[in-house]
């Protein structure tokens, strides 16, 4: 009956004088539309139409067991022990916490670097990208120089737009630059400054193969290094007295690459 | 020059500065709850968590049908909730709130990337001891159902069902006009019960029949 395939919804008229017109007024068609729709449904003109029709409230029943059901289903999903607790965490302060990280982490850091820096000698390739990537901040020095704080929001969208994640508490790092630049393997890297105490520090997060081990920034202005992550690599960079190892913590405790 | 974080002390009340440097900015937006203590907007996050936190799970389960993103969709969508939770204007409207939080997080961080697929054997439903083989049975054949069922129809469903949310609350979380949920909600069911019982005649068969042939009827969205 294609006039019945055609009278959705949206179509089917709603009887609001059914208390003058009597409870007869709902066809069989509105009926089961309806109680499609919502089960559950209390309005009267509904329950007016469940009277004396045992196919009615048959087809109700089955509905309202297909409802129950998928209640059931969804209840019986298991929720991950874990999560309140990891929810609520969100609302406690976890700066010292993160600074104990840090620090841990630092201390692993620090002799990872020791025994790479005794092994590692750079690839041509990976020569390359430290080229590249000192001429790109000579390039875009104009850019963020002078450059002002940014929200994090703004951070944020470039941090996707490269599929990496940064997480930090909002204003834990003043960014006051964020772009997306063209260095490493096909896939767009991110730029980030910082203002640190000599100028501003750079921080690069760079799609590529995981490079050997650190590798110290050389050139005659900058310093840093880019150190090799789960899924490409990081560099920090910054003038020749600034301090970048809070920096480099910083970033490497938060970062998350999507593959 | 300054360096943002000296010590913890230092990164604390940096990040006081900058608060009411944007407090100062923002003073004309009219926000309720901007001045409460933060203890109390931490007992209020508190008390979110503990209402909706399963429910928030159980529809992030359906809408990324994967319960490792599942879970990483409802962290994301709560601390979210976190920062801007002085744009809550009423507790009562908090539901709908991460819901909609919940949605545009997955837009935002997975659909781009994930391929449409339906992962059947990666079901995380509990064991319950009290379900007759049959039940088990019935629920998993169920299950199997809803994963097949097209997102258009699944997500407003899933949305009554575990959110209870009215057809006027699920259009404003989906930005769809009510006559269109209403729609997708009758097809919905119409479609899963005949996914339930192949053999059924009648107006959902037809449902069924109608939405293999023709996919046009009664679709419009909001402009």
């Amino acid at each position: 009956m294609p006039y019945q395939r055609q009278l959705l919804p949206a179509q089917i008229p709603m009887h609001k004088d059914a208390a003058t017109t009597g409870p007869a007024i709902m066809d069989d068609l509105e009926f089961h539309t309806r109680a499609h729709c919502n089960p559950d449904d209390t309005q009267q003109d509904f329950l007016d139409a469940l009277t004396g029709r045992a196919d009615r409230q048959q087809l109700l029943d089955e509905v309202r067991v297909l409802d129950q059901q998928l209640k059931a289903l969804s209840a019986s999903l298991t929720v991950p022990p874990q999560l309140k607790q990891s929810l609520l965490k969100t609302a406690q302060p976890s700066v010292i916490k993160r600074n104990i990280f840090a620090l841990a982490a630092s201390l692993v850091l620090a002799v990872g670097f020791a025994v790479s820096t005794m092994q590692y000698s750079p690839s041509a390739d990976e020569l390359a990208m430290h080229d590249a990537m000192i001429e790109h901040l000579v390039h875009e020095e104009p850019r963020y120089i002078d450059a002002q704080p940014i929200q994090w929001s703004e951070v944020e969208a470039v941090l996707a737009s490269a599929d990496i994640k940064l997480h930090l508490p909002e204003n834990t790092l003043i960014v006051t630059f964020a772009n997306l630049c063209g260095l490493g393997n096909n896939r767009r890297a991110v730029h980030l400054v910082a203002m640190g105490e000599h100028g501003p520090v750079s921080m690069l997060l760079i799609h590529s193969p995981p490079i050997g081990g650190n590798m110290e920034v050389r050139d005659n202005r900058f310093k840093g290094r880019i150190v090799p992550a789960s899924a490409g690599n990081m560099a920090v960079v910054g003038e020749k007295d600034e301090k970048l190892d809070k920096f480099e913590r910083l970033i490497s405790n938060s970062v998350q690459w999507s593959i | 020059m300054y360096s943002p974080w000296s010590t913890a002390s230092d990164l604390a009340k940096l990040g006081t500065i900058i608060q009411e440097q944007q407090r100062n900015k923002m003073s004309e937006t009219p926000v309720i709850g901007r001045n409460k203590p933060d203890n109390s907007r931490k007992r209020r996050y508190e008390t979110l968590v503990d209402s909706y936190y399963q429910d928030v799970y159980r529809y992030a389960y359906w809408l990324a049908r994967n319960p490792a993103v599942a879970e990483d969709l409802v962290q994301e969508t709560f601390l979210r909730a976190w920062r801007s939770f002085d744009s809550l204007q009423s507790e009562g409207a908090a539901k709908a709130w991460l819901f909609t939080i919940l949605r545009r997080e997955n837009a935002r961080m997975y659909e781009r990337y994930r391929p449409d697929m339906v992962d059947i054997d990666d079901v995380s439903i509990a064991e319950d001891d009290h379900n007759e083989p049959d039940q088990r049975q019935k629920l998993s054949e169920l299950h199997e159902a809803i994963m097949k069922l097209e997102k258009e129809y699944r997500d407003p469903l899933m949305l009554q069902i575990v959110g209870g949310f009215s057809g006027k609350e699920i259009a404003d979380i989906l930005d769809l006009n009510n006559n269109t949920v209403m729609t997708r909600l009758f097809r919905a069911r119409s479609k899963l019960r005949v996914m339930l019982d192949p053999d059924a005649v009648g107006p959902d068969a037809e449902v069924a029949a109608d939405d293999a042939s023709n996919e046009s009827t009664e679709l419009t969205t909001r402009p």
